[in-house]
């Protein structure tokens, strides 16, 4: 157990904003309680100025603290596997950090990183650039609110979707024409994946790949899915039909909302 | 699976009434484990004192009946004794009552050759005594053929002279083994 992390806890808002691909969205929290507040469509979180911010804040409530979680759009995953971790926090960070390098073409000095250990031997990396993170600062600067949460959707739902009983095989988190695809096994994730389709069709064509890829990397033939989406009932419902044809079954999960607001 | 906590906001707000909240529990335990120790410590040291009080009063009466002991073991010692006494008597008037004289004048006057005579014989009841005798031969071989015949026994020669009458005068000391003793 982090000792550090059992003492020292965070406040958690009670008014969040998801910044995603369709706009932003305003959520109020009650009694762990998710209600919906407005939907501002076609809006990015990162064209928008402090006034302009400043508006949308007094439109949605008066909460001091404030909370954002932005979808995986920006946001580089990794999950790394190793034959041992080190017992010390330093030597551990190191030796991830080395293994990202590795991996990551770009200066890992422009990226915020964070990493995770998901069990003995896996960790799971977030990479978030720095620029990104200052620019929501200086958004939130001037408005008399403080930013106490900057968190990330597909963390979220991995948390609620993984860590409940018979939780699926794999989720699919679609965001108009972001999708990320996340797989479990043992209430552990093993593999994640992004991909940018326009249609419902790609969906299904990157997912069939996805599966494929799965099931020849990793041995695994899941049987069980969610979605996690705001697309219309009609297109999710074609993607459900699809996804039943290939034999998966879907397992219903409570409302989207819930699932990626750190409640 | 542990919950991933990724929250990377600048104004990140600790909730500090559940930090001093977690805090004062720790201590309110730390206290309560130390007050137990404590009691422990406390209840062990007293239970401590009592064995000592009992185990005093055992080592007293110990000493006592040791003290008792001994008393009993002097007195067994002096009624051995004077027993002892009387049974080594007893024993004595048992193997002098069996002594018997016939057996060891029997034995004597086996031994004795032809032309030999006992002059003079002194015999004690006393199993571990002396025989002396005074005894005449003729001749010196026959005597020296009489000292023979003690050869498995005590003979002590204390004097031997020739008469005038040129008889072997002996005066001897035998000691026979108790053959019922």
């Amino acid at each position: 157990m982090d000792i550090g992390r059992f003492f020292i806890d965070f406040k958690k808002p009670s008014q969040f904003y998801y910044a995603g691909s369709g706009g932003i969205e305003a959520y109020r929290v009650r009694k762990d309680k998710v209600e919906p507040v407005a939907v501002f469509g076609d809006v990015s979180l990162f064209d928008l100025d402090t006034s302009r911010f400043a508006q949308l804040l007094e439109q949605t409530g008066n909460a001091p603290h404030i909370g954002i979680i932005l979808n995986s759009g920006h946001f580089i995953f990794n999950i790394l596997e190793f034959q041992r971790l080190p017992f010390r926090e330093s030597l551990r960070k190191d030796l991830v950090e080395w293994k990202v390098k590795k991996l990551f073409p770009e200066e890992m000095d422009q990226y915020e990183h964070h990493f995770f250990q998901l069990n003995k031997s896996r960790i799971l990396s977030v990479l978030l650039k720095r620029d990104l993170i200052s620019r929501i600062e200086n958004i939130f600067n001037g408005t008399g609110r403080s930013l106490v949460y900057l968190g990330n959707s597909t963390v979220e739902i991995i948390n609620t979707v993984f860590r409940r009983k018979g939780a699926p095989d794999f989720f699919l988190e679609i965001d108009r024409h972001l999708s990320i695809v996340v797989f479990q096994s043992q209430a552990v994730p093993y593999y994640i994946r992004k991909f940018r389709v326009e249609t419902k069709e790609d969906v299904l064509e990157e997912l069939s790949k996805t599966l494929t890829y799965v099931a020849n990397s990793y041995g695994e033939k899941p049987v069980t899915y969610s979605l996690v989406s705001n697309l219309d009932e009609t297109s999710l419902g074609e993607i459900r039909g699809e996804l039943t044809a290939r034999q998966l079954a879907e397992i219903t999960l409570p409302k989207r909302e819930s699932l990626f607001l750190p409640v | 699976m542990k919950r991933i906590r990724y929250n990377i906001a600048p104004d990140r707000k600790i909730r500090v009434g559940r930090l001093v909240f977690l805090v004062a529990v720790m201590w309110v335990l730390t206290l309560l484990f130390f007050a137990i120790g404590l009691g422990q410590i406390s209840s062990k040291k007293r239970q401590g004192r009592v064995e000592e009080n009992e185990l005093a009063v055992l080592e007293e009466k110990l000493s006592d009946v040791s003290e008792m002991a001994e008393d009993y073991q002097k007195k067994i010692g002096q009624l051995k004794k004077g027993w002892s006494k009387k049974i080594a008597f007893s024993n004595s008037m048992i193997r002098q009552k069996g002594f018997s004289f016939y057996d060891i004048l029997n034995t004597l006057e086996e031994r004795l050759l032809p032309d030999m005579f006992f002059s003079s014989l002194t015999v004690s009841s006393d199993s571990g005594a002396w025989i002396n005798a005074n005894v005449i031969a003729t001749s010196f071989r026959k005597m020296a053929e009489f000292y023979d015949k003690f050869s498995p026994d005590n003979l002590v020669i204390n004097k031997e002279s020739l008469q005038s009458n040129r008889m072997v005068n002996a005066s001897l000391s035998i000691k026979l083994p108790d053959e019922k003793n």
